[in-house]
């Protein structure tokens, strides 16, 4: 199920590029517009974009650790609002304010986790339904 | 003409009304609680954009929320499509060659 | 208050929507149209929080510059739009689900007609 050359060079340009601007996108998301759903629904067309143009090959893709590192970073983000109570404060409090390593806390770890997770979710989606219109014949 | 489309249509109108004349007779000003969070989210979080900081800071239980719903999505289109198991073909392939030809109806019952 | 803003054309999306999910035949059709009213829905919600001359929620770090081309810049309301950015996942889920569904009953029973199908 692929298609031409011409779409096929132009994707193999376009992929690096279109996953630096999403990852960009969600880690200024605190300064300019964007955060974690934007910039994980362009980390996901990427991978739409990649299935339509080369097909699915066999060997190549292994959904196993797609669905681990979706579960990975789901787990994570929940880990990030429980160590608000280890530290001492309240439930989901912004506990890395007053540390020098990050002006705005725990912001961009949580948007990049939540990025991670809508782009890996997105890959599992579009592979799942390729896979079933290929076994149907 | 048929009765159904008309009915829709006069619905449609009816429920356009009501939605129309219910919004709130704030309209054009900020609320209390927009303007508590424009104001003291640099403060707060330390971040410049409010929607990320609200999304993230203020409301993270929303967010984790929404990432569950999500992951049921994602695990409910996987259980209706099937996944990539020999078991699973072989049985196709067994239904396929008893009843063969086009099934209409539950052929999946038996 | 000028006749077109975000909240009538959200409400005039809704209605076609919602008429449209009514009285069409095709399954495909009938999910597009529920895709439609979401997306109504979701630009009423965003039009609610209008501020007129209002600017982006994004603040500034040195508000002086800004103050030097506009007198007293006020910013739309943020927070209809992060409830609105849960919403467009919920609806991802929502057509994700549905057009699984659709490719298994095609399977099964060879139509799309929503008349034939009630059998």
């Amino acid at each position: 199920m692929e298609m031409s050359i011409v779409v096929r060079t132009t994707t193999w340009i376009m992929v690096p590029l279109m996953l630096l601007f999403g990852a960009y996108i969600i880690l200024t998301g605190h300064l300019n517009p964007g955060g974690g759903f934007q910039g994980g629904v362009i980390l996901g067309s990427v991978s739409l974009l990649y299935f339509v143009a080369f097909g699915l090959k066999e060997g190549k893709f292994s959904e196993n650790l797609a669905s681990l590192v979706e579960d990975v970073s789901a787990l994570l983000l929940v880990a990030v609002g429980l160590l608000g109570v280890v530290v001492g404060k309240a439930f989901f409090s912004n506990f890395l304010k007053e540390s020098g390593i990050f002006t705005a806390g725990t912001i961009p770890l949580v948007n990049s986790l939540i990025g991670l997770k809508v782009g890996v979710a997105f890959v599992v989606l579009f592979y799942t339904f390729f896979k079933y219109m290929e076994r149907r014949a | 003409m048929r009765i159904a489309p008309v009915l829709a249509g006069i619905l449609t109108v009816v429920w356009g009304g009501i939605f129309y004349t219910s919004v709130h007779p704030e309209y054009g000003e900020l609320t209390k609680v927009a303007s508590v969070y424009l104001e003291q989210s640099f403060t707060d979080t330390g971040s410049l954009n409010v929607v990320a900081a609200i999304l993230a800071d203020y409301r993270l239980y929303d967010t984790i929320g929404e990432a569950t719903v999500l992951f049921a999505a994602i695990l409910g289109v996987t259980l209706i499509l099937g996944r990539n198991h020999h078991r699973t073909e072989q049985k196709i392939k067994q239904l396929d060659e008893l009843y063969g030809g086009e099934p209409r109806g539950n052929v999946y019952r038996r | 208050m000028s006749w077109i803003n975000g909240i009538t054309v959200g409400i005039v999306l809704v209605l076609i929507g919602f008429f449209g999910c009514m009285t069409r035949k095709n399954l495909i059709k009938i999910i597009l149209c529920i895709d439609v009213v979401f997306l109504g829905l979701i630009l009423f919600f965003v039009g609610l929080g209008y501020v007129e001359e209002g600017r982006a929620p994004l603040l500034e770090e040195n508000p002086e510059e800004a103050l030097a081309l506009q007198e007293n810049f006020q910013y739309v309301d943020p927070l209809p739009q992060t409830l609105m950015l849960t919403t467009v996942v919920v609806e991802l889920s929502v057509t994700a689900l549905a057009l699984a569904l659709t490719i298994k009953v095609y399977e099964l029973y060879k139509t799309l007609n929503v008349r034939e199908l009630e059998q």
